[in-house]
């Protein structure tokens, strides 16, 4: 099962870049980052398959952002917190935001591993305003989604992002983030 | 380029990223998008040893590039996963032809396994 995730790590952001060769006559900016997962600057320990990646495209109505990070805490290991901020090439106003969070664990439960639970938030790094935020639990190897699809009263006015992922079970899991704003 | 080789719901053999661009014929009038609702589902129909789990990326996109719509779905083993998608447009998108964008995870092997993406949309 870890190939699974360890794939699907390494081959997002490729697609993404594909994605954007492909779409290089539309008017987008883009931006990009990954990396692994350590005691600094985040403080979720490091696992077979762990990492994370996203990607924020902006065209010139919409902002789509998608992310993906994988978690293998192990067994007895605290809860882990880890935060990616994000500057974005052009500040823009989100007055709505629609797309999906889900969770994916990839182990039966054994030895008290197995099973996933999480926290997923994007949310304005200068204000701190939640764009989107799940919280959900997986019992052994499957996958549960959460639709998400909002409006905001006050309109947020965005410069920079920050994901934050927060996982307090042991075992591999993956979040994986798409999200439209417009 | 043949992107739908096999029966018109399956994907091509060789997993990877594929798009398809659809016009808005020419007679009729760019469409504007205020508000879309719907659905994107993922399904996985067969699987072979370790080769039967579906993850995906699915957005539609206009000839701007804006996203109208997109998705990342996993489904582990033989199953459905089905995603409702609700969503408006501060600024209204006048659309004159959609690119369709799937990316499918290659660890999926081929033979043996079957993953389908379909979706249903509705724009107004």
């Amino acid at each position: 099962m870890s190939g699974f995730m360890k794939s699907s790590l390494k081959v997002l952001l490729a697609t993404l870049f594909l994605t954007l060769g492909t779409m290089a006559h539309a008017q987008i900016s883009s931006t990009s980052g990954s990396g692994s997962l350590g005691p600094n600057p985040t403080f979720c320990p490091s696992g077979e398959n762990s990492g994370w990646n996203w990607q924020v495209d902006q065209a010139p109505v919409t902002t789509t952002v998608t992310s993906q990070a994988g978690f293998n805490l192990p067994q007895g290991a605290a809860p882990c917190l880890l935060q990616i901020s994000v500057n974005i090439p052009h500040s823009t106003t989100i007055h709505e935001v629609h797309g999906n969070i889900s969770l994916t664990t990839f182990n039966s439960f054994s030895g008290g591993c197995g099973n996933g639970s999480a926290v997923a938030q994007l949310r304005d790094l200068s204000t701190g305003n939640v764009i989107a935020s799940m919280k959900l639990g997986v019992l052994g190897p499957n996958s549960t989604n959460v639709p998400i699809s909002a409006t905001f009263a006050t309109p947020l006015s965005i410069a920079s992002f920050q994901f934050q992922y927060s996982v307090d079970v042991c075992g591999p899991q993956t979040i994986n983030v798409s999200l439209v704003m417009s | 380029m043949d992107f739908f080789p096999g029966p018109p719901n399956d994907f091509p053999a060789s997993p990877g990223f594929t798009q398809v661009t659809i016009a808005i014929p020419s007679q009729c009038p760019a469409r504007v998008v205020h508000e879309i609702h719907g659905n994107i589902a993922v399904e996985v129909q067969a699987i072979n040893a370790d080769c039967g789990h579906a993850s995906i990326i699915a957005q539609i996109i206009d000839q701007n590039g804006n996203n109208i719509a997109s998705a990342t779905l996993n489904e582990l083993g033989l199953g459905q996963i089905n995603m409702p998608v609700k969503g408006s447009f501060s600024t209204p998108l006048s659309v004159t032809s959609f690119t369709l964008q799937f990316f499918l995870n290659p660890f999926h092997c081929n033979p043996g396994s079957s993953q389908v993406v379909s979706w249903s949309l509705a724009m107004s």
